[in-house]
């Protein structure tokens, strides 16, 4: 099997073991990494094999020494480059989190601490440009005729009714109009909505080209 | 056997239906709701059908009454079939509505209306091929023009079908629904909805409020958000391999104009001056026209009959109260509908109630609140009705308040009436100031004590079309319909009772009681103050009452200038007639009504005393 498959697997089951005190089940494994039991299964034999893992009757694994080593390092990497892919790079968090996924595997031990300690404390290290992190910029901050992605959303009680409008993470929209309050037309998979201030401004979004 | 019909608002779902059952439609309330269904019989090959016009919503899994109303009709199978509406000039929206439909499995046709207007438009829809994706008859109609309507009933009777198309989730997503569906025997669709919070099964809630957390901290979006996201994806995959825009949609500068922060304002308040004038001119040439009509055929002639008097009084009475609900009330109050179905038709409604949007804010509600405040000129009944359109408790309370002191048409008669006519039009557009000031005093007041959250405006603009002359009348019938179906028998009652009261005496008795206080309060004369009492079962029949007490119709005979302006004043602003109070009830509930009569109440006294007493 592939490193990549193997340290998934043991960073799967570091974080499983994380949040409970019993060993994971080979069912809650396979929910978590979305693959089919049987294939985890095959998996899982060959960690055994390899001394990183115990199958325990009852269908649980329990991780060994070695197999926690990697699997935990595997996930602190993980945190770190989605840390900074999202937080410093401004990615949205959902692709981040999936970039992190494929690098995580492939960044050497001296790269991650060194990112981290980037992420620790980022003015000292950036010269010349932008010091602080953009701030996340609101439907409110932005003119008439701009062009905008919706970045994320937050709503005190739900959104339910801009999502059915299609107002979503990723969407793109322009501000046709706003109101000396702050009012606005936005327009959004071809057709024109209305929506007060206080909705707006729960509506984060970023420019685009 | 029944039919529905559902779809977004905006996509000529009511036309069609108008078109298929033509006359003899019944609004009634879907049980356990404040939602209006639309019922219509019709006929084909000898079998009798009923259709059944759902309201316009956008997601079948929203938390709004129509959304939820609409949704509990699909899941209680109370149509057998039903005929979804998209609008081809905005497919992938529309799709996105279908795609949630075709989830619960029933049998459906698909109507794409507006063809000719996405033709117009550049737009070219394939519906063979959308046909073949979602797994049902696709029928490319024209509502406007009867493009293809005829073919819509006979393809929902004999070719609906369960639709194929599927929406695939996220694979967190599918996992939750199989997760879901091992501990309990759930539907895709049952799962699906736990997931969002819809649902109440107690062991299916904690299984979900396990799930959740641990799929939103994986993808740091909600689950609705989600699922929202792969809905929204599929329906644009589907608009994009069966239709073909040739050209960007051209801007249009009318509606840029219309919304602008400069002169949307300003023509905002031009055209609802404009109707406000116009409805009063027209108003009151119609309705001189129809009571002297009345007069001649009905009153004359029934005087002239020799009666016992007690018959009489009351046979007077109910005439007068259809004289005044079909004479006087009429005739403004339908020219005001028709002003407003052309204002909602066009599709200015929506843009107005976003330009108001800053104004309604101070006054606690948000852009929506215009349109009942808007209607309250009219009749406050309908416009109470309309208050339902709003989210949430606070606004609906505050716009009860506000909706009752708009003066309505039945008030704009006793300000013509007496105001207009004995002092000049400067002194009634007076008591419009002060009404509308109260007004607007009122609503800055509530939006700081009432308690509850504002949840702010998110309203689709309406395209702007030119209206079509049948589709604004049948609108303002609908409207005037409520009026007569509602306040006229209120009226009918209240001026019988009034009737027998006066024949008893009633009135000599209570004037002699009140003139004290009405004298050193008001300045008012005893019958006076008995009028405005009576003003309260119909607005209008303060004036009249006034008339018959003081004994004669030259007011400024017995009356003052000033009192004539108070009994005015009084008249418009203190507590709503008893057909508002009526429905303020079955809207708002009991406390809030008592609330609202007795504000009114105390503030039409207030201000007539200081009225009384700046010009005494």
């Amino acid at each position: 099997m592939k490193t990549s498959a193997r340290e998934d697997l043991l960073e799967a089951l570091c974080i499983l073991s994380r949040d409970s005190p019993d060993p994971p089940t080979i069912a809650a494994l396979s929910w978590h990494l979305s693959k089919p039991e049987d294939e985890i299964r095959d998996h899982l034999r060959a960690l055994q094999n390899q001394g990183d893992l115990h199958i325990l009757p009852g269908d649980r694994i329990e991780i060994s020494a070695v197999g926690s080593l990697i699997g935990n390092q595997v996930m602190k990497k993980h945190r770190v480059l989605e840390c900074f892919l999202s937080d410093i790079l401004g990615m949205d968090r959902g692709t981040a989190s999936e970039e992190a996924c494929i690098l995580e595997h492939d960044l050497s031990d001296e790269a991650l601490e060194r990112l981290d300690q980037y992420i620790a404390r980022p003015r000292k290290r950036w010269r010349g440009g932008n010091t602080s992190r953009p701030h996340p910029q609101t439907l409110l901050d932005f003119p008439e005729g701009s062009e905008l992605k919706v970045v994320s959303m937050k709503c005190p009680g739900g959104c339910q009714r801009l999502l059915d409008m299609g107002i979503l993470p990723g969407e793109r929209i322009r501000l046709v109009h706003t109101l000396d309050n702050k009012a606005m037309v936005i327009h959004v998979k071809g057709y024109d909505v209305a929506i007060s201030p206080e909705i707006a401004s729960c509506i984060y979004v970023e420019h685009t080209e | 056997m029944r039919l529905g019909l559902i779809g977004n608002p905006n996509v000529g779902k009511s036309l069609i239906f108008h078109q298929l059952t033509g006359i003899g439609v019944e609004v009634s309330n879907y049980p356990g709701t404040t939602v209006d269904l639309k019922k219509g019989n019709l006929c084909f090959k000898h079998e009798k059908l009923e259709l059944v016009d759902l309201p316009g919503i956008y997601s079948l899994e929203g938390n709004s009454p129509e959304e939820v109303m609409v949704r509990t009709f699909i899941q209680e199978k109370e149509a057998e079939v039903l005929i979804a509406v998209l609008d081809a000039t905005h497919l992938e929206r529309n799709l996105y509505l279908l795609l949630q439909l075709a989830e619960f499995g029933k049998p459906l046709v698909v109507v794409l209306n507006m063809m000719d207007e996405a033709a117009k438009q550049g737009i070219e829809i394939d519906a063979g091929k959308l046909s073949a994706i979602l797994g049902v008859e696709v029928i490319p109609a024209a509502a406007i023009t009867g493009m293809n309507v005829a073919d819509i009933i006979p393809a929902a009777l004999f070719r609906a079908r369960s639709p194929s198309v599927l929406v695939p989730y996220d694979h967190h997503i599918e996992a939750a629904i199989r997760s879901i569906q091992q501990v309990h025997p759930a539907t895709r669709l049952q799962a699906l909805q736990a997931l969002q919070g819809i649902g109440t099964d107690p062991e299916v809630s904690a299984l979900v409020d396990a799930l959740a957390p641990e799929i939103e901290d994986m993808h740091r979006m909600s689950v609705a958000q989600i699922i929202a996201g792969n809905r929204h994806h599929r329906a644009e995959t589907i608009a994009r391999e069966v239709s073909y825009d040739k050209g960007d949609v051209k801007k249009n500068t009318l509606d840029s104009l219309l919304t602008s922060r400069r002169s949307g304002p300003i023509i905002l308040v031009a055209v609802l001056l404009s109707i406000l004038i116009a409805v009063f001119l027209i108003g009151s040439v119609l309705e001189e026209f129809l009571v002297s009509i009345f007069d001649m055929l009905f009153i004359s002639p029934f005087l002239a009959l020799p009666l016992n008097p007690l018959v009489r009084q009351l046979g007077l009475s109910f005439l007068l109260a259809l004289q005044a609900g079909l004479g006087i009330a009429f005739p403004f109050i339908f020219t005001f509908y028709l002003f407003i179905s052309i204002l909602e038709d066009s599709g200015y409604l929506t843009r107005a109630a976003f330009l108001a949007d800053r104004a309604m804010h101070r006054l606690g509600m948000h852009g929506q609140g215009l349109i009942p405040l808007i209607l309250g000129f009219g009749c406050n009944v309908p416009a109470i009705m309309g208050i339902r359109l709003l989210r949430t408790r606070r606004e609906r309370v505050i716009a009860s308040f506000l909706v009752s002191m708009v003066p309505c048409s039945a008030r704009t008669v006793i300000i013509a009436g007496i105001v207009a006519a004995f002092m000049g039009l400067p002194a009634a557009l007076s008591i419009y100031g002060i009404t509308l000031g109260l007004v607007i005093l009122t609503g800055l007041v509530l939006s700081r004590i009432t308690p509850g959250e504002q949840y702010g405006m998110i309203l689709e603009m309406a395209p702007l079309r030119l209206p079509s002359l049948k589709n604004i009348l049948t609108k303002a019938w609908f409207r005037i319909r409520e009026f007569l179906v509602i306040a006229m028998p209120l009226l009918i009652v209240a001026s019988l009772i009034l009737g027998f009261l006066q024949f008893a005496g009633f009135f000599t008795f209570f004037q002699q009681y009140i003139s004290p206080w009405s004298e050193a309060i008001l300045g008012l004369p005893g019958y006076a103050a008995t009028a405005l009492l009576f003003g309260i079962l119909r607005k209008e029949m303060a004036l009249e009452t006034l008339v018959i007490l003081a004994g004669t119709a030259d007011l400024p005979a017995v009356l003052t200038m000033g009192q004539i302006y108070i009994f005015a004043v009084v008249s418009v602003l203190f507590i709503p007639c008893i057909s508002t109070i009526g429905v303020l009830a079955k809207v708002v509930g009991a406390r809030i009504t008592l609330l609202v009569s007795f504000y009114t109440l105390i503030l039409g006294i207030l201000i007539g005393a200081l009225i009384n007493l700046i010009i005494v």
